[in-house]
């Protein structure tokens, strides 16, 4: 069982995306509402796998993968930002921050397990 | 116009002949090239025998060959080269596929393997995509929505044998439960194995060992099997046209387009004008064979992309794929038109003719059957106004047609302005097209030529000196967006390594020189129908 946090303020997107996951029985979910709250999370409590959403009051998603990866915590959890579709420049700026794959939306939850399978299969 | 561009390349030609004579034939990579670009670009613009002598010095000379002997196959070729551009001839013909023609996704870790299988089903006329990982897979299936999807078996089951399968998840990607999914498998497949991918959801699994001709067998067979069994299900047995069925089927397929295209599609609500009397006064068959007329004047009239849908009575449905109301307007008009002209030629003892409602989808539609009462309401205002009219529901949209900002980077000019020729042709509804050329991957990064919101069609050439086309190409994918841009390469040889390479680096097509213009005009087309 791989352990992911889901963080995004829009409550909506987020439901979907923990609803999409916790239909392939293989995931333990937490959730986070905002920046704040998903660096707190992460840096207490050990995933695999960080899904967060880029626009978010507090904490923007690059910032929480910056003071992640300052603070060690992205040597055993992967990165998976999701993202407004105009992303060209900010996704050079999230990968160097330490962002490892994409998803823009609207995407679809085959999509969006497809791709969280893959981060974790490799 | 073929003329023309042998006329460039014949000059270029023979300047960088003469710079091959000066240097004595000396420097073998310079020769190679030249070599190369003659074989590539000679047969597609009609000088056939030249790019054959060509291939053929490319076979004979070799780094050690003595600077004479690459001397006189030089000659020739030119010699060749000045003959075949007095004679006039006339292009190949081909016949371009039909617009309307399958998409098969073939999906596979090892592209080598596709690769045969993708030219053979290309010759009978299908097109295909390919896709190398899982994420490129639902990619491609959610954007084109292909009529049968392939995989292999490395990617439909997770962790190698007796993991889970993707299936199902394809299956609710694709959204139409008729599209066939098979899988093949690799060596040493045990029946349980393929048990679970029947399971699953796949339509067949092919196991080895298989040869090219099977696997292409399997897949043309069956789509030839599956259009007559889509048709049964969702056409009008009396008149040909599409039923209410096709409408529930098409309806996501619908907004889905439109929400990536940003173009609307548009529907137009239609009765015949006194149906009823005619039914009453020639009784019903005539009145059958009315209907039969309607549709099958219809039918060639519209554009391969717009469906006609039969209601019910005397009711039909037009749907207009990425169509403004204004153009929907004026399509309508003209099939009235058109109709009258066709009853006039009957001399019939009654007025046939019909009314029209048309609306258009926005942003703020929820589904198809609000549109259709906007349309119907159009049409009862329509037939307020004296019947054998149309009217457009709401304000009208009026927009200037989007661009496709084509790029062309290869540093053979004959073989741009060729390429650009071909664009500036091309009759695309809904765009406008303008090309602009790059001698090389360097002119082209030199100053930013990308803007937002802007669709882009780029062909790019693999072999250039300096940047290479991969180079070019990968840049391309990681500075913008590839939902905007479709990238077709443009290869100088069969080599399977540069297509998979290219594929991989997110290419959305290739073409191999040589290639005639029809298959590149079909290619371009179905690319810009299918992505932008």
């Amino acid at each position: 069982m791989y352990k992911i946090l889901v963080a995004d303020d829009a409550e909506v997107l987020r439901m979907l995306v923990v609803d999409t996951l916790e239909d392939e029985e293989e995931y333990i979910i937490d959730e986070a509402a905002d920046g704040k709250e998903a660096y707190e999370k992460a840096s207490t409590a050990s995933y695999d796998l960080l899904i967060i959403d880029n626009m978010m009051p507090g904490y923007n998603g690059v910032e929480v993968v910056s003071m992640l990866r300052k603070d060690g915590k992205l040597e055993n959890m992967k990165t998976l930002m999701i993202t407004a579709k105009s992303r060209d420049k900010d996704e050079e700026e999230a990968r160097k921050a330490g962002v490892m794959e994409f998803v823009s939306k609207p995407f679809s939850p085959a999509l969006l397990i497809t791709i969280v399978e893959e981060l974790l299969d490799a | 116009m073929m003329k023309q561009y042998q006329k460039t390349f014949i000059e270029n030609i023979k300047k960088q002949h003469e710079y091959l004579e000066q240097k004595w034939y000396k420097d073998f990579d310079e020769m190679h090239r030249w070599l190369h670009t003659i074989k590539g670009t000679g047969a597609t613009i009609g000088l056939g025998q030249a790019a054959e002598m060509a291939e053929e010095a490319m076979r004979a000379l070799s780094a050690e060959a003595p600077a004479e002997v690459r001397k006189t196959y030089a000659e020739k070729i030119m010699n060749v080269l000045e003959e075949e551009s007095e004679t006039e001839k006339l292009p190949i013909s081909y016949d371009a596929p039909e617009e309307e023609s399958s998409f098969v996704l073939l999906g596979h870790t090892s592209l080598q393997v596709l690769y045969e299988v993708k030219e053979q089903l290309e010759t009978l006329g299908h097109h295909v995509l390919l896709a190398s990982d899982r994420r490129k897979l639902m990619e491609k299936i959610e954007e084109f929505h292909p009529e049968m999807i392939l995989l292999s078996e490395e990617l439909a089951v997770r962790g190698g044998g007796g993991g889970r399968t993707i299936i199902k998840r394809i299956k609710d990607a694709a959204r139409d439960a008729l599209v066939p999914v098979v899988v093949f498998c690799s060596g040493g497949i045990d029946r349980k194995r393929a048990d679970k991918l029947y399971e699953d959801g796949a339509s067949f699994v092919i196991k080895p060992p298989y040869s090219t001709i099977e696997m292409v067998q399997v897949i043309h067979r069956h789509l030839e099997w599956q259009a007559p069994m889509k048709e049964a299900l969702t056409v009008d047995e009396l008149t040909g046209a599409y039923n209410r069925k096709m409408l529930e089927m098409e309806e996501s397929r619908l907004w889905a387009e439109f929400k990536r295209s940003g173009k609307p599609f548009s529907i137009a609500l239609t009765d015949l004008d006194h149906f009823k009397q005619i039914n009453d006064s020639y009784g019903h068959e005539e009145g059958d064979q009315v209907l039969r007329w309607f549709v099958s004047h219809m039918f060639s009239q519209k554009r391969p992309s717009d469906h006609l849908i039969r209601l019910g009575g005397d009711e039909f449905l037009f749907i207009f794929q990425q169509t403004f109301s204004e153009e929907t307007e004026k399509i309508m008009k003209r099939l009235q038109h058109s109709f009258a002209d066709f009853v006039a030629g009957r001399r019939l003892p009654y007025r046939l003719g019909f009314t029209a409602g048309t609306s258009t989808a926005t942003t703020n539609h929820a589904s198809l059957q609000e549109l259709i009462n906007e349309a119907d309401a159009a049409m009862l205002e329509a037939k307020d106004a004296g019947r054998n009219a149309v009217v457009s529901y709401s304000g009208k949209t009026t927009i200037d047609l989007p661009y496709i900002n084509v790029f062309i980077i290869d540093d053979d000019e004959a073989m741009a302005s060729f390429v650009a020729g071909q664009f500036h042709q091309l009759n695309i509804a809904r765009y406008r097209i303008r090309t602009t050329y790059f001698s090389s991957g360097e002119a082209f990064f030199e100053k930013e030529n990308y803007e937002r919101g802007q669709r882009y069609f780029v062909v790019l050439d693999v072999t250039m000196p300096r940047m290479d086309g991969f180079a070019v190409l990968k840049k391309l994918r990681g500075k913008y967006p590839s939902s905007n841009m479709i990238i077709l390469m443009l290869t100088g040889n069969r080599n399977e390594e540069d297509i998979v390479h290219a594929l991989e680096l997110g290419a959305d097509d290739y073409l191999m020189k040589p290639f005639r213009k029809e298959e590149l005009v079909a290619r371009a087309k179905r690319l810009i129908q299918r992505v932008l």
